[in-house]
């Protein structure tokens, strides 16, 4: 029983301390932010009554004497100056020793927490340590309002095609993805349908206006309309940062333009809002303050990773089955059974993302650990560096977050050792003495980015391409441009530093964080110019186990490609595939370089008179993917092809179908690289 | 009770004319043959994948893993599913064979040792031979045969085959002799 108490205890604990470090930050390159002290302080006290409490004695002593030194310095606005700061870093490291080893057993631990008492004793004594200059006033630090879960209007206008359905698109299944969005008015217009004998039922004449009250951005409202943008006029405007649907007047106003049939033009209805909200602020002063108070009710339960996994895999099943259901019921002609079928579809595409969102964690708690090493790794190499964070909000699954930990530090490394130059040299170059590195994480489409850049030397590119000669991998005429050059550097047991040092220059980095970020089916590129930076960007995908996927036939084979990255399809003649020369072909006008599956996997030619090319974009190219034939689009849970697959390249998993049978998910990109690259050599 | 601990009972099934054995509790079950996915560009022993109970099984071609030809499929053919220990870890396999014949209770000491035949090639695929319906029987170390990637050499395994019968017709004379 106790057990389970203290292991909550613990990883309270350890989240605690994490706050802390990040606090103690702050605080070194402000030292006067109250806000922060505020802050150190208070995880102070909290760490002292939990420790106490749990018998973790040893911490309850260290954080009781320094929360004293805070709460002083707290009360009578004083500057915690370096002494202080430094020894509560080296507390915050032990603190994570007691953690695991709460008795102290392990003598250096034992040693360690004698030096840090009496350290904080001398601090506590010596009163003069601690500076006695008068607050700066207000913080100076900005607190942006984080405004994610802040809830807007949008009005959305959405006039589709006549042929819209005829292309199988189902408009009252878009309607329906954006009311799951959030609040929701839709006013249908009908007045363009023709009259009974000049209706093509096959045809769409009504549009819509939807006024959607959500806190979703405008860009997870464009993608509802993702697959049908280029059959109908979408117009997505936000009127109000608030939820205007709350709002009776507004009500009522939507209802009389519904009834009238009348069509929004934007401006006036922007300028509608905008009068209707200076009303109702002038009013509502109370009714605002009680509702802000109602949102903040909100509260986060601690579930157990376990019963996440459990959820996804369950989740996974379900989809696997409901393809199943489709299945049979495009095979059946039972009345109110494909309903069924897509309602279940339905349901279980909302529950999937759901769940999927659960286990999405911030990647701030993964950017948090890396202040610490930073700072201190730049204090030994004795350069001065601005360690900036940005997009810590951004959500990825907690699995990569695990995967990323290793590659990310090591590309943070690089950038301190051979990135950013000393202090000399740089203002010997004309820049600002102190260096900069940005870690950046944002959403772009279904992918999160994560770059990592400095504004340091950049790429040797010279020293790369003599280090590559050397090595045998490139030859000594052989002519290559900057670009590769640069990817060279994730080859294998590559490392031009003329210095052997602990921190990074072992030859094993780059290459291994290229492999780590590929097993989590992930893409890494570097670009730099040399001078004034280098710049590494990590593209992942949002989740692992699910993807939207095209389901394509070869040798009788079902394989899935990601839709992401497919541009279209095309049916072209065999005999055009068979006969081309240099393996380029001609789709819609443009010269396009083709990759046969067939010719890939030694399979015989196909023998139909047509064939199916699925143009992808590599790498800012058009690839066509020729297929035997294009089955249709899917949602694949995806399954590892186990250890006896293990040497496979070009299949990173497989996936069950609808009728049982197994589809192979096809890893395009290595495909291509591949096959492009043997052409070449 | 005795007697029953040193009994162990065994899945008997037939690659082309000869018959082998593999230890029940690795079996997790025989299914009939279906539909398998052939993964492009993979050992040539590799058959494909299959779909068991919404998991992603590797079907091996245990005919061309002992250097036979290929399997042909007809009414007899199945897939064996077995539990594997590799490297610290069970993997799940499914092994094609031409037939499944019996599921055998063996004593200890029906349980005969593999002949050493002065080959220096590896005995380890292979833990013991025995005898059913007068016919020869590898006991399989099933373990082993799945784990490698190599392709089982069955021909010096033959060779041990006639080897052992050859020593127990020799027994048997002797036996007879001697009374």
């Amino acid at each position: 029983m106790m057990k389970q108490f203290v292991d909550v205890f613990v990883e309270e604990a350890s989240e605690l301390i994490d706050q802390l470090e990040a606090s103690l930050l702050v605080l070194e390159s402000s030292p006067s932010d109250s806000l922060a002290i505020d802050s150190v302080f208070r995880v102070m006290h909290t760490l002292k009554g939990n420790a106490k409490m749990f018998g973790f004695e040893r911490m309850g002593e260290l954080t009781h004497q320094l929360e004293n030194i805070y709460d002083k310095i707290r009360s009578e606005h004083n500057i915690a100056d370096n002494k202080v700061l430094s020894t509560t870093l080296s507390v915050v490291d032990h603190l994570r020793n007691i953690l695991i080893d709460p008795s102290l057993k392990i003598e250096s631990n034992k040693l360690k927490q004698k030096e840090l008492e009496e350290k904080i004793m001398g601090i506590v004594s010596n009163k003069s340590l601690i500076n006695s200059i008068a607050p700066t006033g207000v913080a100076s630090q900005v607190i942006s309002f984080d405004r994610s879960n802040a809830i807007s209007t949008y009005y959305i206008s959405f006039y589709p095609d006549t042929d819209l359905m005829r292309n199988g698109t189902n408009p009252s299944f878009i309607l329906e993805d954006i009311a799951a969005l959030g609040k929701s008015k839709i006013n249908a217009h009908k007045k363009d349908i023709p009259a009974f004998d000049q209706l093509d039922p096959t045809g769409c004449y009504t549009y819509w206006e939807i006024y959607l009250a959500t806190n979703k951005s405008v860009e997870e409202i464009e993608e509802v309309f993702l697959f049908v943008q280029d059959s109908a006029k979408i117009n997505i405007c936000r009127v109000a940062d608030e939820d205007l649907l709350r709002n009776n007047v507004f009500l009522k106003k939507i209802e009389e333009d519904r009834q009238q049939q009348v069509l929004i033009n934007i401006d006036e209805l922007q300028q509608y809002v905008n009068h209707l909200l200076n009303i109702i602020r002038e009013n509502s002063v109370d009714e605002n303050s009680t509702t802000e108070i109602t949102e903040q009710k909100i509260s986060i339960l601690k579930v157990s990773s376990d019963k996440i996994d459990l959820l996804m895999n369950l989740v996974s099943e379900l989809v696997t089955t409901q393809a199943r259901l489709s299945n049979i019921s495009e095979g059946s002609n039972l009345p109110g059974l494909s309903t069924v079928s897509e309602i279940v579809e339905k349901l279980s595409r909302q529950l999937r993302d759901n769940v999927f969102s659960i286990s999405l964690i911030p990647v701030n708690q993964l950017f948090m650990r890396f202040q610490r090493m930073v700072r201190d790794l730049s204090m030994e190499l004795g350069k001065s560096v601005d360690f900036n964070v940005e997009g810590g909000e951004t959500e990825l699954d907690k699995t990569l977050i695990e995967t990323l930990y290793d590659p990310i530090m090591h590309i943070l490394r690089n950038c301190l050792d051979h990135g950013i130059e000393t202090i000399e040299d740089r203002l010997k170059h004309g820049k600002p003495g102190k260096g900069k590195i940005t870690l950046k994480a944002y959403y772009s489409g279904a992918h999160v980015i994560i770059k990592i850049s400095d504004d340091g030397a950049g790429l040797k590119y010279e020293r790369i391409k003599q280090k590559a000669i050397d090595k045998g991998l490139i030859g000594v005429d052989e002519s290559i441009d900057e670009k590769e050059l640069a990817n060279l550097l994730f080859s294998a047991g590559f490392s031009t530093a003329k210095k052997v040092t602990d921190v990074s220059g072992r030859g094993v980095g780059m290459d291994i964080v290229k492999k780590k970020i590929e097993e989590i089916r992930g893409v890494v590129n570097i670009e730099s110019s040399q001078g004034s930076g280098t710049s590494i960007t990590i593209r992942l995908p949002l989740t692992l186990s699910i993807i939207d996927g095209l389901q394509i036939k070869v040798n009788d084979t079902s394989y899935i490609i990601q839709v992401t990255s497919v541009h279209k399809i095309k049916v072209v003649d065999t005999e055009q595939i068979r006969n081309c020369y240099n393996d380029l072909i001609i789709i819609d006008g443009e010269q396009i370089q083709i990759v046969n599956i067939r010719k890939e996997f030694n399979y015989n030619d196909y023998q139909e008179i047509k064939t199916h090319v699925v143009v992808v974009d590599f790498e800012g190219t058009k690839i066509g993917i020729v297929t035997d034939q294009i089955v249709g689009q899917l949602q694949a849970v995806i399954k590892p092809l186990g250890k006896f697959y293990k040497e496979q390249e070009y299949i990173s998993g497989a996936s069950i179908l609808g009728d049982g049978s197994v589809a192979l998910i096809l890893d395009i990109k290595k495909l291509i690289y591949q096959s492009i690259n043997l052409k070449q050599k | 009770m005795e007697e029953k601990s040193n009994v162990n009972s065994y899945l008997l099934f037939t690659l082309g004319k000869e018959i082998f054995a593999a230890n029940v509790n690795q079996v997790l079950n025989i299914l009939e043959m279906l539909r398998i996915t052939e993964v492009p560009n993979s050992a040539p022993y590799m058959k494909g994948v299959i779909n068991l109970r919404g998991e992603v099984l590797p079907v091996i071609d245990t005919r061309v893993k002992f250097g036979m030809s290929e399997i042909e499929f007809n009414k007899n053919t199945c897939i064996v599913v077995m539990d594997i220990k590799a490297d610290g870890e069970t993997l799940r396999v499914g092994a094609l064979v031409d037939s499944v014949v019996v599921v055998l209770e063996i004593h200890e000491k029906d349980l005969l040792p593999v002949p050493n035949i002065g080959d220096t090639y590896k005995t380890d695929f292979i833990s013991n031979m025995t005898q059913y319906n007068d016919q020869f029987v590898m006991v399989l170390s099933v373990d082993k045969v799945f784990s490698t990637e190599e392709i089982i050499d069955l021909k010096s395994h033959k060779q041990q085959t006639e080897k052992l019968k050859r020593d127990t017709k020799k027994k048997e004379k002797e036996q007879v002799s001697v009374t």
